[in-house]
Formats: structure tokens, sequence, C-alpha cells
């Protein structure tokens, strides 16, 4: 049987003492009165080395990019420097309350010179680091969208989005209140025909992943920011795929007006397990205006918070951004340089297309034409599914890529290696996929060898258990 | 095949509806829920509730995705299938008897004969298999 | 720097794609959107030695202030195994847990954390985390508008000025209709008419201003209304206070950064919410519950995914994706180890510096605020021929300035004026002669 935390205590066992107060005690009871509770609450009660236990074998049973090959397709799975994490835990910028803001300069001088970097490698005129997340960054950027349409008088309520999208763009978009309509992909990109009939003077804004979702670089763009700035509309850049990119183009060059980074994907910080991210978002002048408060600015050799912006969409987070993570992309884009962030993308693109040839006689790879930082592959042809495959993969040990997505491609298996993966890695993958779907029996009832068989997921969500007193109810 | 009995009448939707005297009792049909999956939740709406003909009506979840049941004609809510909340896989196991969502008082029965026979749904699901 | 390729790697590489160089892979890009490196204003890259050096200077130009300020983050200790177990890498550098299999660890600890902020909170369930603590009370507004349907909520004005700023930008992008409940002797007027049916009263306990709410008001017209009741708490703070649910909460929020988390110049945060059974199936972002395997054996895997933008898309409850993953199991560690005594002696050590610093500044004629009991904050009125002589002082001899309230927006006219007011803040990490030593400051400036 599984135990949870707390079934590793006994009551009135401790883990940690606070110091003992030294000033005079309070009755909270006298205070409080009505509102006050004596409820105990049913939390564990362990020592120490019961948390450290329990936690550590959590840790010895959780894949990671640190002990595993996790190619997982739009999220960029590359390594993450240690350095960073140095970064992270200096106590100088660690321990700085926001609001103490004459403690503040070097942290906001470091905001600002990411802000800078992130200019440079996008070819957009202004970032701001507040939205906490891609999504949060999505939306922020819709926000800005619709305030721009709004000051200038123009009711626009569509956003046109490729059926290869990313589910949270037109979740973001809805958010927004906004229409969604979809353009159908040719060949694997933005039919600019469809796209053309699609577009209005009701047309806020395109909202275009590139590459996109299948590893492909829209070469229609020009074509593509003509046709939806001509009706007056604007071009959002979902940031995903950056990592193709830096040192080779920008979404500014292609004439997007706004966007977001992944500094958790494109700037080496680390998921932690889904987060916490961050989703700098980046404008072209004429959204510039409209940026969240407080916005980021130099002034005479110093840094400030600039409130004064009667323009701003407002606040979109409690503060200036997840700082802990900026400045560990902020190490990043230090040490890489131009010539290293140049490195990256090409190795990344580099390794996509080995291992997509590696591929090629192991499974269909519907999009031939050149892929960029990832592929789409698919098993519709063998006698796998693309989630027997994923499942399989783990018992060797490799995380499984993205499976089911983009949704235009059936049994699709999105692989993304990243540029940290040596060529050996890759071979060794590859020859493991052609193990797996020779093996057909013992890959189907895949995983074997891992801490649990495949779960029922249809008793999770029929009859949710969501916390230990439901378990305990249930029982 | 899925099953798609004749004396029933269908939506372009998926939803199956019977007459039964000033109202009528509709579910989702076979096929729909064979496309669905293993349905893990039904949100119903309240008794006595209105809707426009083609509003949404109720959802179905399963794991893997999400579908709308929705109005068939103007009307009222009438009773609902409470027997869902706690058993939603009778719509996979009955789609046709114990899984029905609702009944629902139509203000106009005379839209109903514009609904689909077994022989034009048949077809409708032809179509998009 | 970090890719493995040596020149033999590329060459074996580029033979097997049959091209020459690498910038083949890039043919189908348009040439006039290909950078040109060559004036790419870029700086060159640093040595890790470099690289830190320079941090150091950046970290330099942070003050290292004894914190006694507070509004929504707060300086508490932070046990030194929260770290040591959420820094490990296999949790850090893991994703989202799709893959159940080889997710267990994080997927558990998930569960466990939902576990304590439903204990904690008072709820049934709660979700996986959100962005922060502002973040949190925005999306509880969209589910709770999403629940009944009515674009209007009704916002008191003790909520945290800067959680009132984010729920007004997004209930302008969303078409929200904001009424305003305003702030009078310190505590929020519930009872104020409102025009028209709104989906949600939604109220902070303790309010910003360190009070204790009327929660029967709150409870009240919340239920008159039959609205939903949406409460942004204080995690430690809730340990001593009575339940929101008691008070008809159906949705409860806060900043979970009190938990083991450091301050970090303003985040990563912690975004907690929790809520009824009842309304589970409209709760936002990612879930973790528990089954079994095709052994029987137990097992967690997220779930009611359903509501989820990568199945909803555009229906989706919500466009929210990432949680705060790390965070909220540096949380779970930290709860583990105070345990539940451990918790309520947080809030009682916290309260009884704050209150004894309140005595202190009294005593030397300071003048607080005391319409209300207040917990672990509470306001004091500075006058203005002292404020700026105040500030510096205490800046140069180490202590972090109190909050000016009259620079927040005030969304409210009605609402009373805070000109002159400023915040203070004790949790239990300041000691008896840090606390003496600011007041000591206050003394010289009151002489």
């Amino acid at each position: 049987m599984r135990k949870l935390i707390w079934d590793r205590g006994q009551k009135d066992r401790r883990g940690y003492r606070i110091a003992k107060s030294q000033t005079p005690a309070v009755s909270i009871e006298k205070l409080l009165g009505d509102d006050y509770s004596k409820d105990s609450l049913d939390l564990p009660e362990v020592s120490e080395l019961d948390v450290v236990r329990h936690f550590t074998f959590l840790a010895h049973h959780n894949f990671s990019v640190d002990s595993n090959f996790y190619p997982l397709g739009s999220c960029t799975m590359k390594y993450n420097p240690k350095i960073n994490d140095v970064a992270s835990n200096m106590a100088g910028f660690r321990d700085v309350h926001p609001l103490a803001i004459e403690a503040l300069q070097g942290s906001l001088e470091v905001m600002y010179q990411t802000q800078e970097y992130l200019c440079k490698i996008s070819g957009m005129d202004a970032v701001t680091l507040q939205p906490l997340a891609g999504a949060h960054g999505e939306l922020t950027g819709l926000m800005l969208i619709q305030a721009y349409h709004r000051d200038h008088g123009e009711n626009r309520d569509e956003v046109i989005i490729p059926d290869s999208a990313h589910g949270t763009n037109p979740a973001s978009a809805a958010m927004c209140g906004y229409k969604v309509v979809e353009v159908k992909s040719k060949d694997g990109m933005v039919d600019v025909k469809e796209l053309r009939k699609k577009v209005s003077n009701k047309t806020a804004a395109l909202m275009l992943t590139n590459p996109n979702t299948l590893g492909l670089f829209e070469k229609d763009i020009c074509e593509i920011e003509k046709i939806v700035h001509d009706a007056g509309g604007l071009i959002y850049y979902d940031g995903a795929n950056l990592n193709a990119l830096m040192g080779i183009a920008t979404p500014g060059d292609m004439g997007f007006d706004v966007m977001h980074f992944n500094l958790h994907k494109t700037f080496s910080t680390p998921h932690g397990g889904g987060g916490p991210g961050s989703g700098p978002v980046g404008v072209k002048k004429i959204l510039e205006p409209y940026l969240p408060k407080p916005v980021i600015v130099k002034k005479e050799h110093k840094v400030l918070l600039d409130y004064d912006r009667d323009r701003s969409i407002g606040k979109v987070a409690s503060f200036y951004g997840n700082f802990g993570v900026v400045l560990r992309a902020f190490v990043y884009m230090t040490v890489l340089g131009k010539k290293g962030l140049e490195d990256a993308s090409q190795m990344a693109v580099l390794n996509a297309n080995y291992l997509k040839v590696l591929l090629e006689d192991v499974l269909d790879i519907p999009y031939s034409q050149g892929a960029m930082h990832e592929f789409v592959a698919s098993s519709h042809h063998q006698e796998l599914t693309a989630l027997e495959i994923a499942k399989a993969l783990l018992d060797y040990g490799y995380h499984a890529p993205t499976v089911y997505f983009p949704l235009i491609v059936s049994e699709a298996l999105m692989i993304e290696p990243t540029e940290t993966e040596s060529p050996e890695t890759l071979e060794e993958f590859a020859k493991t996929l052609k193990e797996i779907l020779k093996n057909l029996e013992t890959s189907k009832n895949a995983p074997h060898m891992m801490f649990i068989k495949r779960t029922d997921e249809v008793k999770a969500a029929r009859h949710p258990i969501l916390t230990r007193a439901q378990m305990l109810e249930n029982k | 095949m899925s099953k798609i009995p004749s004396e029933l009448r269908y939506t372009r939707t998926h939803e199956w509806v019977k007459v039964d005297g000033d109202k009528v009792i509709v579910g989702i049909t076979d096929y729909a829920q064979s496309e669905l999956g293993d349905v893990v939740f039904v949100e119903l709406p309240s008794e006595g509730d209105d809707f426009e003909a083609g509003s949404e009506i109720a959802t179905i979840e399963s794991v893997k995705g999400v579908s709308e049941i929705y109005a068939p004609a103007d009307g009222v809510v009438v009773e609902v299938n409470e027997e869902l909340e706690n058993v939603p896989e009778l719509i996979n196991e009955d789609p046709y008897k114990d899984g029905w969502v609702y009944t629902f008082k139509v203000e106009d029965m005379s839209v109903l004969e514009d609904l689909l026979t077994a022989d034009e749904y048949e077809a409708v699901i032809k179509k998009e298999e | 720097m970090y890719t493995p390729h040596t020149a033999q790697d590329l060459k074996k590489m580029l033979d097997l794609l049959k091209i020459e160089s690498i910038e083949e892979l890039y043919k189908e890009i348009p040439k006039e959107v290909r950078l040109d490196t060559r004036t790419w204003d870029f700086p060159e890259g640093k040595s890790e030695s470099e690289a830190l050096r320079i941090l150091k200077d950046f970290e330099a130009k942070n003050l290292n202030l004894t914190t006694f300020i507070g509004l929504g983050v707060y300086d508490h200790e932070i046990p030194s195994a929260v770290w040591a177990l959420a820094g490990k890498a296999e949790f850090v550098t893991s994703y989202t847990p799709y893959q159940a299999e080889a997710s267990q660890g994080m997927l558990q600890a998930i569960f466990e954390y939902q576990s304590m902020i439903a204990e904690i909170t008072g709820m049934d369930v709660a979700n996986a985390s959100v962005y922060d603590g502002a973040t949190a009370l925005a999306e509880a507004m969209i589910m709770a508008v999403g629940d009944k349907r009515k674009y209007k909520i009704a916002v008191s004005m003790g909520v945290n000025p800067l959680y009132r700023e984010v729920l007004a930008t997004y209930a302008k992008a969303i078409g929200i209709e904001i009424v305003w409940l305003p702030l009078k002797n310190g505590q929020t007027d519930f009872l104020m008419e409102i025009e028209g049916e709104v989906s949600a009263y939604i109220m902070q306990q303790p309010n910003f201003l360190g009070f204790v709410e009327d929660t029967n008001a709150f409870r009240i017209k919340k239920e008159q209304a039959n609205s939903l009741g949406v409460v942004s708490i204080n995690p430690i703070l809730n340990t001593v206070l009575r339940k929101p649910v008691l008070y008809g909460a159906d949705i409860v929020c806060g900043e979970g950064q009190s938990l083991g988390i450091p301050i970090n110049s303003g985040g990563p945060l912690l975004g907690f919410m929790a809520t009824t059974r009842k309304l589970m199936r409209k709760l936002p972002g990612r879930i973790v519950g528990m089954t079994t395997d095709q052994d029987g054996k137990t097992a967690f895997v997220l779930t009611l995914q359903a509501r989820e933008q990568h199945i909803r898309r555009e229906k989706a409850s919500s466009n929210i994706c990432t949680n705060q993953a790390l965070n909220a199991l540096a949380a779970t560690v930290y709860i583990s180890l105070l345990g539940p005594k451990g918790l309520k002696e947080v809030a009682q050590s916290s309260i009884n510096n704050t209150h004894y610093l309140a005595q202190e500044l009294e005593a030397i004629g300071v003048e607080i605020c005391r319409l209300n009991p207040f917990l672990m904050e509470f306001p004091v009125k500075i006058p203005q021929d002292k404020i700026g002589f105040l500030r510096e002082t205490l800046l140069s001899r180490g202590f972090t300035p109190p909050i000016n309230l009259g620079e927040f927006k005030s969304e409210c006219k009605e609402s009373q004026d805070l000109t002159d007011m400023y915040l203070l803040c004790a949790t239990e990490k300041r000691t008896k002669a840090e606390i003496d030593a600011f007041v000591a400051v206050w003394r010289e400036i009151y002489a």
C-alpha cells in the first residue's frame, strides 16, 4: 500500500520548531471572538527524517531531464544548467521584498537587462516580464490587442487560429471574449487561400506558432503577414517554438506585432513538474502604451518602475513577474551570448532532423519536408497506437514524446530532442523504437518495469478522489 | 455498427428524441456514446429551465472529450435523469433507455417533424465515418 | 555551451542528412527574414566565473533589509529541509506529469498538497495551484461568472489593492462589471445595496489593512443575492480563523508564499484555490486524483481534464496550463514539517510580534489605527512632515520603510481615504531585538 506523508507519522511528532516567541502572548481567542477557530487540523505529524525519506522516495519515482531523455514535443525539455540554480539561490535576490523599492535596484537591473536581451532575440521593441506563464502571456497579449483596437474605435471580435495550434490559443482568445475562427492547414502549413477568405474587418488578430506545431517553418509568412495587416488585424506570435530561431530569424522581422516567450522552454529554466514558468510578452511600438503596469524603464542609469501609463491594460499579476525564473533565463543568455544562442538553435534543428531521418524506416513521417526543432511522426500504419509506443518507451527509461497532438495528425508522436542531446542518445532512442515495434506483445501492455502499470483514468474521473479526506471517506 | 431504433427521431448533433404525450424524452445516440468513449460526468440542467432550440442544455464528459447536448426545440425542462450523476456509465451501457438525459416540454410540437428519421440519421453517421 | 556536438559528430550527422552545411536546414526560411548575425547586436558569451561576477554585482545593488512589511508576501522562517527536498533535480527538471507511470512522485506530492490545502481552507477539494494570489482570485471570479452566468460581481475594497488591479484588468478584458464595496472604518460595507444580480461576492480575510472583516454581513448578503461567496485568505492566519465555509464561502483562494517559499523579489509565488464538491468540475487548472493501476495498486493521475484547454480548446473553463508545481511541492514539505501545531504556532508568534510592535510604537506616540481587531498587519498614520526622514533613516539602518497605502489606486470614491496611512507587519521570524531596534528608529524621529 502506498504511504501518504500522514501515514509516516505519530500524534505529537514534530518536524520543525520555530523560534520561541519572545514577545508577550496575545490571546487570539479574546481578540477574535466568534471569528476564532480552535479546530485542530488533520495534517501530518512527522519528524524531519520522516519528511526527508518520504520526499526522497517520491523523487526516485519521477522522470526528469536530469535522469532521462525527455523528447516531449513542444515542451523543449533541454538541459537546465546548474549555474542557473546557483543564481536563483543568491540571498541578495531571493530575500528582497518587492515593495521595498529602494532595496530592489539590483533585481530591477536584471529584469531590465533581460527585457533588452529578449528584444534583441525577438526583434520586438519592448518587453514586459509580468506574465507568469506562456498561457498567461497569451492572455496578456490578447488584452493588448483588445486595448489597441478599442483605442482605435474598432470593434473587431474574431481571432483566427490555425487548426494545428496549441489548445491554449483558442482558450486564451475565448477568455477575452473573441470568437475563434479556425483556418485549415494545407501540407502542414496555413492555407493562404483559406486565410484570405477568413480575414475581414472583424479580424482582431491571427495567432500563429512559427515554426508551427508540426515543426515546419511557415514559409508563406510574409504573405500571411500582409493579408492580416491589410485587413487591419494584428499578428500574434506564440513563442512556444522559438528555440528553433535564436540568432536565425526574429518574429519582429517576420512582421509579428506581439508575442510571448516561454522562458521555461527556450531559455532553459526548469519546468518544475508543471511550473513555475514565465511568459514575458514582447510588442512592437504600436502596442507599447498598453503594456501592463508597472513598466520597468531605465532613466539616467537608474532602473525604475513606471506606473504613470494611462493607456496601460493594468496589472496582470501581483508583482513584476516570476523573478526567480527570469533570473535563470538572464544567466542562460549571459553565458551563451550571441554565438551560443545561435549554436543552441542550430543544434536543436540538426538533432531533430537527424532523429527524423533515423526514424524514417520506423514510423510514418507525414510531412517529409525539412523540420525545424521538432517533427511529428505517426504510428497510423503500425500495429501499435501512439499511446502504446509512449508507454513502452517508459520501460526503456525514455520519457514519451507528446502524443495525439497536433490534432490534425492521427496517432501523432511529436518529437523534440533539443540541442543538448548527443547523436548517440538519438541513435539509441531510434534503436529502442525499432525494438518496441518488433516486440508487439510486450509493448502492448507496457509499462512493465515502472512503479505502477497503466492507470484507470475512467475511474479517476468518474468518482474523483482528490484529497486524503475523500480517500478515507471512500474506504 | 451502432444501433438506431426505428421508432425514434434524431438530430444532426446525435441526440435521439422520443415523443411521449405533450413532452419529449432526449438522450444521445449509440453512435455518439461510442465516439465519446467512457462517459465520466454529465452536467444536467435544472428542472424548470427554459431553452431555445439549438442552445446548450447539458454537457457530457468522457476522459478524452466533451460533448454538448442541444435543445431540439424551444421548451422547458420537465425532468432530468438524476441517476446519471452517480452512474454516468448508463449512457454507454444503455443510451436509449436507462441512459436518457432529460424530458422536455416543447412549445410547438410540430417543429419535431423536421427531425431526422432513423434512415436519415443512419445516412448522417455513414457520412461522418 | 551545453551542446555536446564534436566536429566528428557534425560530419556524421550532416552526411546522414546528405547536406553540406547546417545552413541548408534553414532553406525554408525566406531570405528577407533571415537575421544577419554579423550585424546582430548581442553580447558575446561569458564563462561561468564571469557570469557569476556579473550576478554578484547586480546582487550587491540590492539592499539587505530586515523586513517589516507584507501586503500579500511575508518574510517567514523557511526550514532547511524544504528546498533540500523540493530542490531535488528529479522534481525540478520534470515536466507536467502527463505520463502518470513515470511521474508518480510529483503526482503523489500534488495529491498531498491538494489534501493539505483543502484541510487548511476547510473546503472539499483544491486544484494543483495557479500562478499567484492575485490570479487565483481572478480565476475564482471567472469560475463564479461561469457558474452563475451573470457578468457582474461585487468586490470588497478590503481586498489587497494589487489583487484588485488584477481583477479589474481581467474583468475589463472579459466584460465583467465590478461593483466595489467601500471600506468604512476599516471594514467592508457588505450591506450596500446593489442594482441587478451578481455572480459573486468577493472578500479578503483579514482584509489588506490587517483587520478582521464582518463575516456575518458577508454571509447574509451573499445568500440574499443567491450568488457565490469567494474568500481570499492567508493560509497561516486561517489556521486560527473561523473557516470561510461557515460564512458562505464557495471558493477559497489565496497566496501560498508564506508556506516555505522565498519572497524572491516578487515571484515565483503560489496561488491556491479550493472549492466545494458541488463546484469541483468548474475548478480551473490541473487536478490530481487517486485511482488504481491494472493490478489494483494505488496510483495517481491528472484527472478531470475535460475542463482543460488541451481538450476543450475555446470552451475550456480557463486557458491555464502551468501550475506552480514546484512551489506547491515546497509548501507540502513545509506543512509536513510544521504540522498542525507548528502552523498555529507560526500564526500565534506572528500575532504576538505584530501586537508588540504596535504597542511599542504607540508608546512613543505613533498613531496606530485600531478600528478593528488585527492579526499580523496593521495601519499607522504618519504625518507628512515625518515620513520622508523616517523612510531615509529606516533604510540607512537596514529596515524596510512602511508601505504607503495612499499610493494605491482607489476604485471607489465612497471608500475611506487612506492618505498618510502606512502598513506594517512583524512575522514570527522577527526577534524581539529586531523589533526594539526598529522602534528605536521611530523613537528618534518622533522625539
